[in-house]
C-alpha cells in the first residue's frame, strides 16, 4: 500500500501541489454492551480508505475514497489538486519536514486481537451483574470497547511512515429510583492500552462501587449557585484545561486572531500556582499518539508555565505561518475527515497542596465529582461544565451531596483566583470535537484546584 | 454495484453461514463540501463512501458487523463476522425477528436535484456568497456547506425491503466583530435541498448576532423570569430530554419520566408536537426508517397530554408492541460512516406546531425576561430534565422592549417542569437537525450571574 500511496503522491506533485500527503487508515473497533445483565449487543465495525491530500498556496484539496485501487487513488489525487487549486487561502510554504521511515506497532501489554471474544464477554457480565447491588438499581449498562488504528502516510517531503494505535475503554453506569426520583451514576477505565485495562481491574468492585454511588445520588440536593470558592476535581480541572485554554491554545484559532490567547506569549494569564501542558507522549493516557495525522511525532508543548502563557499547539501548515517547529497536533477523526490543529493529553501539573488541606480552609464552597461535559469558547474564553454531582464544603467540612451543576465564568478571571492546587494529577479520557464535528480521542486533567467560580444547577 | 441486489445476496449469504435471521444495510454516499476559513476558501473535498451493516440472529443470539465496502469479499467477510461474533453472545430474551415488509404509509422524496447534483463550484459559489453578505463589520472565521447524496437499501431474511436516494444539506458559519474583546455569532442550515439556503439572511444573522454578543454586558445577580428558546437552541434541548423521555427503551428500562405517562399530561395545552416523517424540507425524512419499518406521522403530545412512545424493532418486542417506524442511523449533518453507528431511537421529525405571535409580539407582552440568542451547550439531563447552561448572549427585556444584550449568566430550570409551564408559541418555524420547531416562551426559569 505505501508504494500506491507514493504513487498518489507523486501525481498531486506533478498536478501542482505545493505539499501533499497520502494517508491510508483501517480502523477496527469491537464492542461488547450488556444491559440490565443481558448481552446487548456483540459487534465489529471496520471503516477503511484512503484520503489525499493537497495545497496550493493556501487552500487544501481533499479527495477521499473506499476503493483504494491504483486508478481510484490516482484519480482521487488529481481532485484533490483540483479541490486545492480552487481555494483562494493565503500561506506560506510548508517547510521541508525531513525524510523519515517508521514502522511501530503500538505498546501495549495485552493486545485485544490476542484475547478471546468469549473472556470480553464473560468481563462486560461480571461488571454489569456487580451494579445490582440494591433493588433500587433498576437498570445497568456495562460496555467494554477496543479500538485498532492501523495508519499509513507518505508526504511529498518523503515521509513513509506506518504506526499502529491500539485504545481500550471499560465503562459501567447505574440507574437508581425511588419515589419518583431517578438518579444516575458512572465509572470509565482505559487508555492507549490493550486488554490489561480489563485485567487491572477488580470488575466486581467496579461495578458494586457504582451501583452504590447510584443510590447516593438519589439523595443529593439542590447545588447552591452564584460565584463561590470551588474545588475543581480532576476531570472538572480537566474540561477547564481542555476545553478553555485548550481550545483557545490550537494555532489555528490564533492565525485567525480567533482566540482571547492571540498574543498572549509572555503574559500572566493565571494564578503563579498554574502550569498546564499539552503532552501527546504520555505512556498508557488515551490521547496518546506516536506521529499526529501529518506524521509529525507527539511532543510535550509547555502552554503556561507559572501563570505565564508560554505557547501554542501547531499543525505542519500553523507552524509554517508562525515561524516555529510543528509540534505534533494535527490530527483528523478517520481518513475521511479533515486534519486541524487537535489537542492530545491536555493537563495542569500539580502543586503541593493535600486535597485535606484544601477543603479545611473553605468556609462555604463546593467540591466538584465528575464531570458531565464542557464545551469551548476559544473567541471569548468563557468557561462551561457540568458536574455530575459534588459536595457541600461548611467550615472546612464535606456537609452534604450536591446533585448536578454547571460552573461558568470567564477563564483567565477563574484562573487568577486559583491559591491551591494539590499535589496528584489524574486523566480522564474522552473524545473531543471541534465545533460539532470531527472527534478525536484525547484526555484532560489535572490536580484538585481552588478557584472562584459561578456555580448554578437545577 | 446495484445495492439493492447486493443486499438481497448478502442476505442469502449470510443465512448459508448459519445465522437463522439476517438483515443486510447497505449504503453509498457522494459527499461534498466547502470550508471558510477566514473569508476565503479553505478547502474543498470531495468524498466517496459505501459501506454495509449486518445483524445476524443465530440460536437465539445476536451479533453484528459493520464494513466499508469496496469488493463483494468485504460483503462476505463482514457477514461471516457478524455470525462469528453470535456465536459468542447470550441468548437473547427478547429478539424473535427483523421487521417484515410492509407497504409504506406515505410518500416523501427528499431527493432535491439542486444538492444531488451540486458540484463544488457551485458551492464554492455559495459560500462566498454567504461572507459577503455578512458586510465588512465582522468577519467569518469559520463556514461549511457540505451536501451529500445518500442512497441506502435494506434486506431481511423476514422480507423487510427499502431502497431510498435521499439527499442532504448542511451549513455551520460563525462570525466575529473586528478588533478588541470581539462578540461572535453562529448560523446553522439544516435541510434536504439548497434552496432555502438564503445567502443574505445567513450573512444578516451572522453580523447582527455577532455584534449583539459584542455589546454584551455581563449578567450580575439572579432573577426568575421568562425565557423566549429560538428554535435552534430549543432543538437541541428537546432532542435531548423530550426525545430522550419518548424512547421505548427508556421506558422499559425505568430510567424514563415518562415511561408511564401515555395519556397523562406532561406539559400544558401549548405543548403540541408530532412527528412528520414525510415533511420534505427534513433530510431525515423517508418512507421507511433505517431497519426497514414505514414511519407514520403521529402525534406526540397533544395539547400537553402525551399520546404514544418510539420503539424500534427490538424494543417492540421487548415491550410487546409494535415498532413505530423511528429506528434512525442518519444524521442530518454528517452522512459519512452511516453502517458503522448504532442506531438511536428518536422522531423522525419532532415538529412543534406554530402559534401565531412573532418574536416580537412576544417581546412586547413580557414583563420581564430574556431572548436567548447562543447557549454553550444546549444541554440537558435526560434522565432528570435538569439544565443549567451557560448563556453565551441574551437579549434583556423589561416591559415589553429590549433594554440590552447579556452574557457570562447561567439558565437553569428543569426542561420536564417548564414544559408546564409554555407562556407562548412563535410563528417562525424552522428546520434545526430533525427539529421543525418555532421560538418558544417558557416562564420561571432562572438567569444566574455572579454576584
Amino acid at each position: 500500500m505505501m508504494d500506491e500511496l507514493a504513487l498518489a503522491v507523486e501525481r498531486m506533485r506533478a498536478e501542482g501541489a505545493d505539499f501533499c500527503d497520502a494517508r491510508y487508515q483501517v480502523i477496527t473497533t469491537n464492542g461488547v454492551a450488556v444491559v440490565d445483565g443481558a448481552v446487548r449487543r456483540i459487534s465489529e465495525d471496520r471503516i477503511r480508505g484512503a484520503c489525499l491530500r493537497a495545497r496550493k498556496r493556501g487552500s487544501w484539496g481533499y479527495a477521499t475514497t473506499v476503493d483504494v485501487s491504483k486508478e481510484l487513488l490516482l484519480n482521487a489525487a488529481v481532485k484533490a489538486v483540483r479541490n486545492a487549486q480552487a481555494g483562494n487561502a493565503l500561506g506560506k510554504i510548508i517547510p521541508d519536514t525531513g525524510e523519515a521511515r517508521s514502522d511501530l506497532k503500538a505498546d501495549v501489554q495485552l493486545h485485544p486481537a490476542k484475547v478471546g471474544m468469549e473472556e470480553k464477554v464473560q468481563a462486560v457480565l461480571d461488571m454489569d451483574r456487580a451494579q445490582k447491588v440494591d433493588p433500587r438499581i433498576v437498570n445497568t449498562n456495562s460496555m467494554l470497547r477496543e479500538e485498532v488504528r492501523q495508519n499509513m502516510l507518505v508526504n511529498s517531503h518523503d515521509r513513509q511512515l506506518s504506526w499502529e494505535e491500539v485504545r481500550s475503554n471499560i465503562m459501567v453506569e447505574a440507574v437508581a429510583s425511588e419515589a419518583g426520583r431517578t438518579e444516575f451514576f458512572y465509572d470509565i477505565k482505559g487508555g492507549a492500552k490493550g486488554f490489561e485495562v480489563v485485567k487491572a481491574t477488580d470488575l466486581e468492585a467496579f461495578g458494586r462501587e457504582v451501583g452504590k454511588e447510584a443510590l447516593k445520588m438519589l439523595t443529593a440536593e439542590k447545588a447552591p449557585s452564584g460565584l463561590l470558592t470551588c474545588i475543581t476535581d480532576p476531570s472538572i480541572s480537566g474540561l477547564l484545561a481542555h476545553e478553555v485554554m485548550g481550545h483557545a491554545s490550537e494555532a489555528d484559532e490564533v492565525v485567525k486572531r480567533r482566540s482571547f490567547l492571540t498574543d498572549m506569549v509572555g503574559k500572566m494569564v493565571g494564578s503563579p500556582l498554574i502550569t498546564m501542558v499539552d503532552d501527546g507522549t504520555v505512556p498508557g493516557a488515551r490521547g496518546s499518539i506516536p506521529f499526529d495525522d501529518e506524521g509529525t511525532p507527539s511532543s510535550r508543548t509547555v502552554i503556561i508555565k507559572d501563570g505565564v502563557y508560554h505557547g501554542y499547539m501547531q499543525s505542519l501548515e500553523t507552524a509554517a505561518e508562525m515561524g516555529v517547529a510543528p509540534t505534533g497536533n494535527g490530527r483528523a477523526q478517520s481518513y475521511d475527515r479533515r486534519v486541524w490543529v487537535r489537542m492530545t493529553n491536555t493537563f495542569f501539573e500539580k502543586g503541593d497542596h493535600k486535597l485535606e488541606e484544601m477543603i479545611a480552609d473553605v468556609k462555604h464552597g463546593v467540591l466538584t465529582d465528575r464531570m458531565i461535559s464542557g464545551m469551548e469558547d476559544p473567541v471569548g474564553g468563557g468557561f462551561e461544565a457540568k458536574a455530575l454531582r459534588g459536595f457541600l464544603i461548611e467550615n472546612g467540612q464535606v456537609t452534604k451531596m450536591l446533585r448536578s451543576f454547571t460552573l461558568t465564568g470567564n477563564a483567565l478571571e477563574i484562573l487568577r483566583t486559583g491559591d491551591a492546587v494539590s499535589d496528584t494529577v489524574e486523566l480522564d479520557g474522552g473524545t473531543c470535537g471541534k465545533g460539532i464535528e470531527d472527534w478525536v480521542p484525547v484526555s484532560s486533567g489535572g490536580p484538585h484546584c481552588r478557584f472562584k467560580i459561578v456555580l448554578g444547577g437545577d | 454495484m446495484d445495492l439493492e441486489r447486493m443486499s438481497k445476496k448478502a442476505v442469502h449469504k449470510v443465512l448459508e453461514e448459519g445465522a437463522k435471521e439476517a438483515e443486510v444495510y447497505l449504503v453509498r454516499v457522494r459527499s461534498l463540501a466547502a470550508y471558510i476559513d477566514d473569508d476565503r476558501i479553505k478547502n474543498l473535498e470531495e468524498k466517496l463512501d459505501q459501506g454495509v451493516s449486518v445483524r445476524v440472529l443465530l440460536g437465539g443470539k445476536l451479533g453484528q458487523s459493520s464494513s466499508t465496502l469496496h469488493t463483494v469479499r468485504d460483503l462476505d467477510e463482514c457477514g461471516a463476522k457478524a455470525v462469528s461474533l453470535a456465536r459468542f453472545s447470550r441468548p437473547d430474551p427478547y429478539f424473535k425477528r427483523f421487521p417484515g415488509f410492509s407497504q409504506p404509509l406515505g410518500n416523501v422524496d427528499t431527493r432535491q436535484e439542486d444538492a444531488a447534483s451540486a458540484t463544488s463550484e457551485d458551492l464554492r459559489s455559495k459560500v462566498q456568497e454567504i461572507v459577503e453578505a455578512a458586510g465588512s463589520e465582522v468577519k467569518v472565521p469559520r463556514g461549511l456547506l457540505r451536501v451529500a447524496l445518500v442512497e441506502r437499501a435494506l434486506n431481511s431474511s423476514n422480507g423487510g425491503a427499502f431502497h431510498e436516494v435521499g439527499t442532504m444539506t448542511y451549513a455551520h458559519f460563525t462570525s466575529m466583530t473586528k478588533g478588541a474583546e470581539p462578540g461572535e455569532g453562529c448560523e446553522c442550515y439544516y435541510s434536504s435541498g439548497l434552496s432555502a439556503l438564503d445567502p443574505q439572511r445567513m450573512g444578516d444573522g451572522l453580523r447582527e448576532k455577532a455584534m449583539n454578543a459584542q455589546s454584551a454586558q455581563h449578567f450580575k445577580g439572579k432573577m426568575t423570569a421568562s425565557v423566549i428558546l429560538p428554535p435552534e437552541e430549543l432543538a437541541e434541548m428537546l432532542l435531548a430530554s423530550v426525545g430522550y423521555a419518548l424512547d421505548g427503551e427508556n421506558a422499559l428500562r425505568h430510567r424514563s419520566p415518562w415511561g408511564e405517562m401515555v395519556g397523562k399530561e406532561v406539559g400544558n395545552g401549548l405543548v403540541d408536537i408530532r412527528d412528520r416523517p414525510w415533511d420534505p424540507r427534513s433530510a431525515l425524512s423517508g418512507r421507511y426508517d433505517d431497519e426497514g419499518t414505514p414511519t407514520r406521522e403521529k402525534p406526540l403530545v397533544e395539547r400537553g397530554v402525551l399520546k404514544t412512545l418510539l420503539y424500534d424493532n427490538y424494543h417492540a418486542q421487548m415491550g410487546d408492541v409494535n415498532p413505530t417506524g423511528n429506528y434512525l442511523r442518519r444524521d442530518p449533518s454528517d452522512s459519512l460512516n452511516l453502517y458503522r453507528r448504532g442506531g438511536v431511537t428518536l422522531p423522525v421529525n419532532m415538529a412543534w406546531r406554530a402559534g401565531n405571535k412573532s418574536v416580537d409580539d412576544m417581546v412586547s407582552d413580557m414583563k420581564e425576561g430574556v431572548v436567548i440568542e447562543k447557549l454553550a451547550a444546549p444541554d440537558v439531563n435526560g434522565v432528570t430534565g435538569g439544565f443549567a447552561l451557560e448563556v453565551r448572549c441574551a437579549k434583556l427585556v423589561r416591559d415589553g422592549a429590549v433594554v440590552g444584550h447579556v452574557d457570562q449568566c447561567l439558565l437553569v430550570g428543569n426542561f420536564y417542569q417548564a414544559l408546564k409551564k409554555v407562556g407562548a408559541v412563535g410563528n417562525d418555524l424552522t428546520v434545526h437537525r430533525n427539529c421543525i420547531i418555532p421560538s418558544v416562551q417558557f416562564d420561571g426559569l432562572e438567569i444566574v450571574g455572579s454576584e
